[in-house]
């Protein structure tokens, strides 16, 4: 089965400090997570590489100090936390408005709050679907993940399907059903990890 | 936070349709699939910074294929458009197994430029490592293998300049391919787009697999070696997972890792590895691309010599570099000496590419001088070498020649003002007219269209000449060109236009010289250029002028600044020109003045020997210089001395026959020395030496006679040494006593010659290898054979 760096050996290696593939994984990892959720949040997309970019700065700071303590709360709590933070920020610059102490006191509106939330949410699985497929793409072939794309998530016609990918209509069942539960399986090894 | 969070948080992926939902999301976010016409769009395989693969089907054949869009890619330009689109032609040529097919390309609706590629099946080379794991010998195998179809697409003139693991896609038999060939440059990422901004801990795209040349500034300036340099790190970071050095500072301190500092050890990252991949790398990884491995092949070859235990080019110690450094400190002269070569070309190709500067015009030359080179290396040179060994091969020869000037005379309006591009255009034309009718080379024979060729490269000889007026060898080329226009007038025999056309070579040859105060560009070709005019002078019968320009290649040869690698070769040269100077004395009714000319060169001749005694051609150039000596003795009635220079001579051509008895040229040396030694003999009455020799010769002129019954000049040469037996024993028989043995049996023996001589020239007739020149020979004979009848016995 895959070697892949785990979540955790990750977070230990970036807090080791000079570790350029390290900090390479971590932005291959999350910085579309990263500039997804800035999108929804209302930022250009000119200013989310730039949100990756604050986010990966504070990290580069504070990571060395960092120990992955579950005690502590969970990585992504501590990363959208950062994010967050980083987007107020931003926003606040660019009207051109005052001092970083008030941002707490901004973000507590509490519907803004779940509303933050619940994006911050929906860019995580995301992210945890990628992360999947990229093993997918390891271990299955390009006509299964053409087959389960067209048929399972587009919503084709099973013989269609088939057709368009040049395998058998049972092909292209076994295809989905077999990438659905390794999908199931992989996301679990991975919110595992994560703690 | 977590009581914050939605109530299926735990199990969505659970779910079947709660997974789904996210599937569909996902797939939401990218888009509907791009439509390219032609091409069924089948899926999305994979997505990166540049853009998106998908998996697609050629209509009309049915065939998966893959397709790359490249993302926030609107050319600026018509030109810039363009310019992708020769690229994917050339890129399209490509036709390797280790290398991902190019189909097509073009630009969508959208105006997002589009491959498409043959579909491989597998994932990029970092991601297969981390499944496959890093074992030292599979992983060179591995690399040797992809250096395999770099150095396959180098050949062609395309360098990839963006080589690291994404590029490389391992299929699922775990064969690698190289994909997205030379189009880094194409794709560079327009300003707006900050994703790879320098912060601490970003990777900075491609930067940490870039050679230091690439980062030092101008990427363009990437040639083979800098695609040699990033497979390194690629193999230094399969084998370790690590980097040769830190490339997770800020944008200024990785470029300064790259630029300045030494490459790890991989040993020193994992200890496990083998030390010979620590002196492979730290070769490949050499930050001057002169001491790195200079071809892709040279690093392979080096891991399969690792892998098979056998020796390898790369020595930690550096007696390698060294060595290298002194050899191209020496190369010049050796290209020189080794003539037009097809190393030369390629050197000289990738030389003067380097130097180009204007960036703009890069990516438009980097094709062309691919096109040109291939047109200059594959066909003109392996294919016509191979074809001229090849007896019966002139239509296809010619055929080469036709192919070659209809692509040369296509590219030539691109030259406009490019240097690279029209030196390769020059070499191409000047290779043509090599092959349609240069007198040094076996040819077509057709002469008058070799000239034209050379014209064409003389055009672009000059106009490179007057843009780089202190580049000495711009200049020289220009000489050398009409060098090789005035061989072939005097070919010819249009002596009169190969004088004004060697003539004319003389001032470029001197500008060559004023702009090269301390080497020796153009000075061979110079020399070469007055030792010819001497010889076509000489044809004439302009003997003064002969003389005169040989001795302008003697005082030329002694301004030598070079170093002196090869001194039995400058000795033998040194023989020439006095050798031509003696017979032009002759000539001219000068011979004292010859015999010392004639003196001086054997001298130098005897020099080369010493210094090269196993080298045949010195052996043969004293016999010869020894026959002259002989003629020049004999017309000063020194018969003595003569004999003894003829003595010589024949004894230097017959050890030359004995290490090769059955050597045509050897023997045909032999049976011409020994027609003067009898000569010789006849005139001073010794009637067995001159007997003997005469009828040694002809015995060997026959043989050869019989070896190419359709050579004419064989069948003259039989003709010419029965004609001589004849003469020498008719003056032989004169000198004996009347009524004696020895005069009967001379006059028997001239009759015989002349007879023979005569039935050779009839033979010859009835063959039609009679030329008009023989016509007057036939009555000579007869002449000569009634002399003999009316001589009294």
């Amino acid at each position: 089965m895959l070697a892949r760096t785990t979540h955790i050996t990750l977070l230990e290696r970036l807090s080791a400090g000079n570790d350029g593939a390290a900090w390479g994984e971590f932005m291959d990892r999350y910085g579309d997570l990263l500039r997804g959720f800035g999108l929804r949040r209302g930022l250009a997309s000119m200013d989310c590489d730039d949100l990756v970019q604050d986010v990966v700065a504070n990290l580069v700071t504070s990571m060395p100090a960092f120990r992955y303590d579950p005690a502590r709360g969970r990585f992504r709590g501590y990363l959208k936390t950062i994010a967050v933070r980083a987007i107020l920020r931003r926003s606040f610059q660019k009207r051109g408005q005052g001092a970083l102490e008030t941002l707490d006191a901004v973000a507590v509106d509490t519907a803004a709050l779940e509303e933050t939330d619940r994006q911050w949410e929906s860019e995580w699985r995301q992210y945890h679907l990628r992360v999947a497929m990229r093993t997918v793409e390891v271990e299955f072939g390009s006509a299964d993940r053409a087959a389960f794309q067209r048929y399972a998530v587009d919503g084709l016609g099973a013989k269609e399907t088939a057709e368009l990918v040049g395998l058998s209509v049972d092909q292209v069942y076994q295809a989905k059903s077999r990438i659905m539960r390794r999908l199931a399986e992989l996301i679990a090894e991975q919110t595992r990890e994560e703690g | 936070m977590s009581a914050n969070a939605p109530p299926s948080e735990a199990s969505w992926f659970e779910e079947h349709d709660l997974l789904l939902g996210e599937l569909r999301a996902s797939s939401e976010r990218r888009g509907p699939l791009p439509s390219v016409p032609g091409y069924a769009f089948v899926s999305e395989l994979a997505r990166g910074g540049q853009g998106a693969v998908y998996l697609a089907r050629q209509e009309s054949t049915r065939r998966p294929v893959a397709i790359k869009v490249l993302l926030h890619q609107s050319f600026a330009s018509p030109t810039a458009r363009r310019r992708f689109e020769r690229e994917v032609e050339l890129v399209a040529s490509l036709d390797h197994p280790g290398i991902v097919r190019v189909f097509d390309g073009g630009v969508t609706a959208d105006g997002a430029p589009y491959l498409v590629m043959e579909h491989v099946d597998g994932v990029p080379l970092d991601r297969h490592v981390e499944v496959a794991g890093r074992d030292p010998r599979v992983t060179a195998s591995l690399l040797a293998t992809v250096l395999d179809a770099l150095h396959a697409a180098h050949v062609r003139g395309v360098i990839h300049r963006d080589i690291k693991p994404r590029n490389v896609l391992v299929d699922r038999e775990g064969r690698p391919r190289l994909v997205d060939f030379g189009l880094a440059r194409e794709t560079a990422r327009p300003a707006g787009d900050r994703s790879e901004l320098s912060v601490r801990g970003q990777f900075l795209g491609s930067l940490p697999w870039a050679s230091p040349e690439q980062a030092s500034g101008d990427p363009g300036l990437a040639d083979v070696r800098s695609d040699v340099y990033s497979a390194g790190v690629m193999l230094f970071h399969a084998l370790t997972g690590a980097f040769p050095y830190p490339v997770d500072g800020s944008l200024a301190e990785t470029l300064h890792a790259i630029t300045t500092r030494d490459a790890a050890r991989p040993s020193a990252v994992r200890r496990d590895l083998p030390r010979e991949l620590d002196a492979i790398l730290q070769m490949a990884l050499a930050k001057a691309p002169a001491d790195r491995y200079q071809s892709a092949a040279a690093f392979a070859a080096d891991l399969r010599a690792f892998l098979a235990g056998g020796p390898m080019q790369a020595r930690s110690d550096g007696a390698l570099v060294i060595a290298r450094k002194t050899l191209r400190r020496y190369r010049l002269v050796a290209m020189v000496s080794a003539g037009f070569s097809v190393a030369l070309l390629l050197t000289t190709a990738f030389a003067v590419r380097q130097t180009l500067v204007a960036k703009e015009r890069r990516a438009q030359a980097e094709t062309r001088f691919g096109q040109v080179r291939s047109i200059a290396n594959d066909f003109l040179f392996t294919l016509h070498e191979d074809l001229v060994r090849l007896p019966g091969s002139r239509t296809a020869r010619e055929r080469v020649v036709t192919t070659a000037l209809k692509y040369l005379r296509e590219l030539e309006p691109d030259a406009d003002d490019d240097a690279a591009f029209t030196a390769e255009l020059a070499s191409a034309w000047e290779r043509v007219g090599d092959i349609q009718g240069s007198p040094l080379t076996p040819n077509l024979g057709q002469t008058a269209e070799a000239i034209a060729s050379y014209r064409e490269a003389l055009t672009f000889r000059r106009r490179l000449a007057a843009a780089a007026p202190q580049d000495a060898q711009r200049q020289a080329e220009v000489g050398i060109t009409l060098n090789l226009i005035g061989y072939a007038q005097a070919y010819l025999s249009d002596p009169m236009a190969a004088i004004a056309t060697l003539e004319e070579a003389v001032p470029w040859f001197r500008s060559a010289r004023a702009a090269d105060p301390l080497g020796d560009t153009g000075i061979v070709d110079w020399v070469s250029n007055r030792d010819r005019i001497a010889d076509v002078h000489s044809l004439v019968g302009h003997h003064a002028e002969a003389i005169a320009a040989l001795r302008e290649a003697q005082s030329i040869m002694a301004t030598s600044r070079g170093p002196v690698t090869e001194p039995a070769r400058v000795a033998a040269n040194r023989a020439v020109p006095p050798g031509k100077i003696a017979f032009a004395l002759m000539a001219l009714g000068r011979p004292e003045e010859a015999l010392v000319e004639s003196q001086r060169s054997i001298e130098a001749i005897r020099d080369a020997t010493r210094l090269a005694p196993d080298d045949a051609r010195h052996r043969r150039s004293l016999n010869a210089a020894l026959n002259d000596l002989g003629w020049i003795l004999t017309e000063l009635g020194r018969l003595d001395e003569a004999a003894a220079a003829l003595h010589e001579s024949i004894e230097t051509i017959r050890a030359l026959e004995r290490v090769d008895p059955t050597d045509p040229l050897t023997r045909q040396d032999v049976s011409y020395t020994l027609i003067k030694v009898g000569e010789l003999a006849a005139r001073r009455g010794i009637a067995n030496e001159a007997i003997d020799a005469l009828r040694e010769a002809q015995r060997i002129r026959t043989e050869l006679r019989q070896a190419s019954p359709t050579d004419g000049a064989a069948w003259r040469r039989e003709m010419v040494v029965q004609a001589t037996l004849g003469s020498a024993a008719l003056s032989l028989a004169e000198r004996a006593p009347l009524g004696s043995a020895e005069r009967v049996k001379l006059l028997d023996q001239s009759r015989t010659a002349f007879v023979e001589g005569i039935r050779l020239l009839e033979s010859m007739r009835a063959e039609r290898l009679l030329l008009d020149s023989d016509g007057g020979a036939i009555d000579e004979l007869r002449a000569e054979l009634a002399r003999v009848d009316a001589t009294q016995r």
